[in-house]
């Protein structure tokens, strides 16, 4: 998945074509439209290492932020930050 | 004296500050020849001491119209070396810019210069009940511009966090002269996050003149306690341990035999001495959320194996078990001629691997070493004991020194917790970072300086100077051409 994402921005790059970055799109009704094609990180999910013990947490980009809080809560832990939801549908991370 | 400026330039700085203000005689800039890391020397040609952000302005304004380079500096206990003077260079020192400008209780904020000692911002709001969170151990000499310069950290940042996350607001100047205004007195200010890139940058982007901290209430209660262990490791995962089981404390400190022991003979803290490590754990907040954690963290320590747990039974008490940890440096100061204090970060879980390695090491090099640190952080402090009068044993303790850095990117950790890379660490930056990543910061700082006038040399390897500095690696630490000019 990462290889298809970088090959899609190093295309973009050559031919000079703006690209959105979106994960899963729940703010896309803040603000005005963006222009270009669409860069989804929804498929580049999952948590690559938990380490309770460090109160660190790595995962991919697209990972959704409901499975990141269900996770952290099995070990009586959380985010510090609480980014809105905005919608039931699974989050991702990293998507303003 | 010869000193190598131009005669304009001289004639034109001496303008801009009073007499006094303007050193250039060499009885008058020696004792700026060092930061905290005295093992670097190098005595200054000028040492501008402004007290004005108008003659800080001035003064930059007129280097870069000369091109003349400018180190800055604050209080000088840094320990990287990263206020050392470099030739042909202002050494800019901000020690008279102390003035706390503005306090606001409600806001829980203060406007300080950045000559402003550490402890003294807390002092000034102790009224209001309120402190500055971050503790770094020369908190009672060092300046605020010089913690935002390299981010210091200190005993309470496991919990509180470190100088990034202690501020809001900076004046700062660039080297031709432009203020920059970054942050803003709320939590969160749009664009890109100037601040934290500020934070931390050891001098290279701009010159600060007025921090505004964020400020904390003082926690109703504060307890510590002390854990003896007869083992490193054990002790190491118990510190793992504690945070697991949902504990955040204040501080979480970490002495080995040797460090203790030090520490011991020289402010009688009344630590057990039988024992391979020592545990220091500090919990604050609400006097019922203290009794709470309490209760787990010597449960948690019992069950870690734990030889011996004191609670401290009064004030006294805890401000003597931490008398011996904050005189730990100077104690073992009197156990060797020298010591050189490395400053390593690494996961917590990596602890016990890297204490028996640094251990191996030391018994290769010949040369003892004494653990004090922030456990809690994984935040190494080794300190490598030595006698710089036996020629030779300087540049072991350095190679000691590098070899354990390179330990500490090798486990996933960091070659600097708090004290920054100054010029001390600069060749463990190419192991840190990838030619990608060091062209970025090339270019973040092209950015704020095209000409490369604020201290130059430090904190950022060039990129042909890692290839260089990659051979010295296979060839066991010593230099390939140590007759060349290193900076």
């Amino acid at each position: 998945m990462l290889d298809t994402l970088i090959e899609r921005i190093r295309d973009a790059h050559e031919t000079r074509s703006p690209l959105i970055i979106q994960g899963g799109g729940s703010k896309t009704f803040y603000g005005s439209a963006d222009e270009g094609e669409v860069l989804g990180t929804r498929k580049l999910t999952g948590v690559v290492d938990y380490q309770p013990k460090e109160l660190v947490l790595t995962a991919r980009a697209g990972t959704p932020l409901a499975e990141i809080e269900t996770l952290l809560g099995e070990q009586n832990q959380m985010l510090a930050f609480e980014p809105p939801h905005f919608s039931p549908s699974p989050q991702p991370l990293w998507n303003y | 004296m010869t000193v190598p400026f131009d005669t304009a330039f001289l004639k034109t700085l001496q303008t801009l500050l009073p007499a006094d203000s303007l050193l250039t005689a060499p009885e008058d800039t020696r004792p700026f020849e060092s930061d905290g890391l005295t093992a670097y020397r190098a005595t200054p040609d000028v040492v501008a001491l402004p007290e004005s952000e108008a003659q800080v302005a001035a003064i930059l304004r007129l280097c870069h119209q000369y091109k003349v380079p400018v180190v800055a500096r604050g209080a000088g206990t840094g320990l990287a070396a990263g206020a050392l003077p470099v030739d042909g260079a202002v050494l800019l020192v901000l020690a008279k810019l102390d003035r706390i400008k503005a306090i606001d209780p409600l806001a829980r904020t203060a406007v300080v210069e950045p000559g402003v000692r550490n402890l003294s911002i807390s002092e000034a709001v102790a009224a209001h009940g309120l402190y500055y969170a971050p503790d770094p151990s020369s908190q009672i000499a060092c300046s605020i511009g010089g913690n935002v310069a390299e981010n210091s950290g200190g005993v309470h940042c496991l919990k509180y966090g470190l100088t990034v996350h202690n501020i809001l607001k900076l004046r700062a100047w660039t080297i031709d002269g432009q203020l920059l205004e970054i942050g803003n007195e709320s939590l969160d200010a749009p664009g890109y996050d100037l601040l934290a890139l500020l934070t931390g940058s050891e001098g290279m982007l701009a010159v600060i003149t007025e921090v505004t901290v964020k400020l904390m209430p003082r926690p109703e209660r504060a307890q510590v306690m002390l854990a003896a262990f007869d083992d490193v490791a054990k002790a190491g995962a118990a510190v793992g341990n504690i945070i697991a089981a949902g504990v955040i404390p204040a501080g979480l400190e970490m002495m080995d035999r040797l460090a203790l022991q030090a520490a011991e003979a020289f402010v009688h803290a009344g630590y057990p001495l039988d024992c391979e490590a020592l545990l220091l754990c500090e919990v604050d907040g609400v006097n019922e959320e203290v009794s709470a954690n309490i209760f787990i963290v010597r449960e948690v320590l019992e069950a870690s194996g734990a030889i011996e747990i004191r609670t401290a039974e009064n004030e006294e008490q805890r401000l003597k078990f931490w008398a011996g940890r904050k005189a730990a440096f100077p104690a073992v100061g009197r156990l060797a001629p020298d010591y050189y204090c490395m400053d390593g970060t690494i996961p917590r879980g990596a602890l016990p691997h890297v204490l028996k390695r640094i251990s191996e090491m030391s018994a290769e090099y010949g040369l003892a070493v004494a653990n004090v640190f922030h456990a809690g952080d994984g935040n190494l402090h080794p300190l490598i004991l030595f006698d710089a009068n036996q020629p030779g044993e300087l540049a072991k303790a350095e190679s000691f020194g590098g070899q354990i850095l390179e330990l500490c990117v090798a486990v996933g950790g960091t070659i600097t917790g708090e004290h920054g890379v100054g010029l001390e660490k600069i060749k463990q930056m190419c192991t840190q970072f990838a030619t990608p990543e060091l062209a970025r910061f090339h270019d973040v700082k092209a950015a704020f300086d095209p000409d490369k006038l604020l201290n130059p040399g430090k904190a950022v390897p060039e990129l042909h100077r890692c290839a260089e500095w990659g051979a010295m690696h296979v060839h066991a630490g010593q230099l390939p051409h140590p007759e060349l000019p290193r900076f």
